[in-house]
């Protein structure tokens, strides 16, 4: 099987499935799709994905899948990147979507309006709750983190590499980490494991 | 099984109508979101993030996540592809769901029926409009060639996609310029056991 990856350097979203891929050691062609230039918009990136966001996989030149956290669970399945019991499946779900809908609108967006746009006076409102969402959602993290090494107890699984991007730039999203002791600790741990690469800057 | 849920969110909806296609017995207890009750440190204990639907497991463990609760549902039934691209499939609309989607879609009803208008931002509010348009847009693109979102079958993503979809003029959008979404709906509103959001 080949992979292809369309994805930005710049994006956590992006950054996960790299991560996974590395763990994987799979290798893949990397192509980067110029948002400023609206390549995400073109009819052969919508035909990949209607969404137009990256990052998107594309399996054997043919077959796409969009949307960062399914497609690591599609290259997590059958791997012990992903529990093999139902439980376990859905459980490392429920923090996927809880990643999606939660943490990434919070820290990824923080981010992006003070990395990318320059912390737009207009938006400081909306920033200033952006990031209050994101100290609850790190108190979510350190709370369960506090009793456990990983988010699915005791193994390293993509529920960690989907959640550690986002959390591990909350600095770039001027939401200091001091007071979430045990999301810093998971952060080395997930950064300790054979096969971390480490996100571009 | 025991589903905490409120009545009126369009994610509880999901699991009820799942449980109600595979027949399956469950205890439904009611939490009301607008007077505080995912909040308490005795909800927060079931689900720490603070939400509903959250389903207690009979081992008496805890899977909060709509759409996470369905594919544990759906494993094995005819709701689930049993291919991994298939399951691929499913997934990437279940978090577009989730990121582009719900938080648009559901957000707008939501204030519309829960808030007093003159307390809602109407940048924010022009803001997921214009996004919950988007979500539509694409949902019509793909549904103007499939009768399904994946594999021609109805599965958990139509699920997933139907329970704010089909209620989204309640929020303000008008679903008249998507015919495609309009046929679909019918589809999935035609499922055997089939149930409607409020009874």
């Amino acid at each position: 099987m080949s992979y292809t990856l369309y994805e930005h350097p710049l994006s956590g979203n992006c950054y996960k499935v790299r991560l996974l891929l590395s763990h994987l050691d799979l290798d893949y062609e990397r192509v980067s799709v110029d948002l400023e230039a609206e390549e995400n918009k073109t009819p052969e990136f919508l035909a990949l994905n209607p969404n137009h966001r990256v990052p998107v996989l594309v399996r054997d030149g043919k077959t796409a899948i969009f949307e960062s956290a399914a497609i690591l669970v599609y290259l997590a399945e059958g791997t012990r990147f992903l529990p093999d019991d139902r439980t376990g499946r859905a459980q490392t779900l429920s923090w996927l979507f809880f990643e999606q809908n939660n943490v990434e609108p919070a820290l990824a967006m923080s981010r992006y309006w003070i990395r990318f746009l320059g912390n737009p006076p207009e938006l400081a409102e909306r920033l200033a709750a952006r990031q209050a969402e994101g100290r609850r959602v790190l108190g979510v993290m350190d709370g369960y983190l506090a009793d456990h090494d990983f988010f699915m107890g005791e193994i390293f699984t993509i529920a960690d590499v989907a959640l550690y991007a986002y959390s591990h730039l909350a600095p770039q999203a001027e939401i200091s980490l001091d007071e979430y002791r045990h999301v810093l600790a998971w952060h080395r741990r997930v950064e300790d494991q054979p096969g971390h690469i480490a996100m571009e800057r | 099984m025991k589903l905490y849920d409120y009545r009126d969110s369009g994610n509880g909806y999901k699991v009820r109508l799942l449980l109600s296609h595979l027949d399956v017995d469950y205890e439904y207890i009611p939490v009301d979101i607008m007077r505080g009750e995912t909040r308490t440190s005795e909800f927060l204990e079931k689900n720490p993030n603070g939400r509903i639907p959250t389903l207690e497991l009979d081992d008496g463990s805890y899977l909060p996540e709509s759409n996470a609760i369905m594919f544990f549902l759906a494993e094995g039934t005819p709701y689930l592809p049993d291919t991994g691209i298939g399951r691929a499939r499913v997934l990437q609309w279940l978090f577009f769901e989730q990121y582009s989607h719900e938080p648009n879609v559901a957000v707008l009803r939501f204030w519309a029926r829960h808030f007093d208008p003159s307390t809602i931002d109407e940048a924010q509010r022009a803001d997921k409009i214009k996004r919950g348009n988007e979500a539509l847009a694409v949902m019509e693109r793909h549904l103007e060639n499939n009768d399904y979102l994946v594999g021609e079958k109805y599965s958990i993503a139509d699920i997933g996609l139907y329970a704010y979809t089909h209620v989204a003029e309640d929020g303000g959008l008008s679903l008249a310029p998507y015919p495609s979404i309009d046929a679909w709906l019918a589809r999935v509103a035609a499922q055997p056991g089939h149930v409607p959001m409020l009874d």
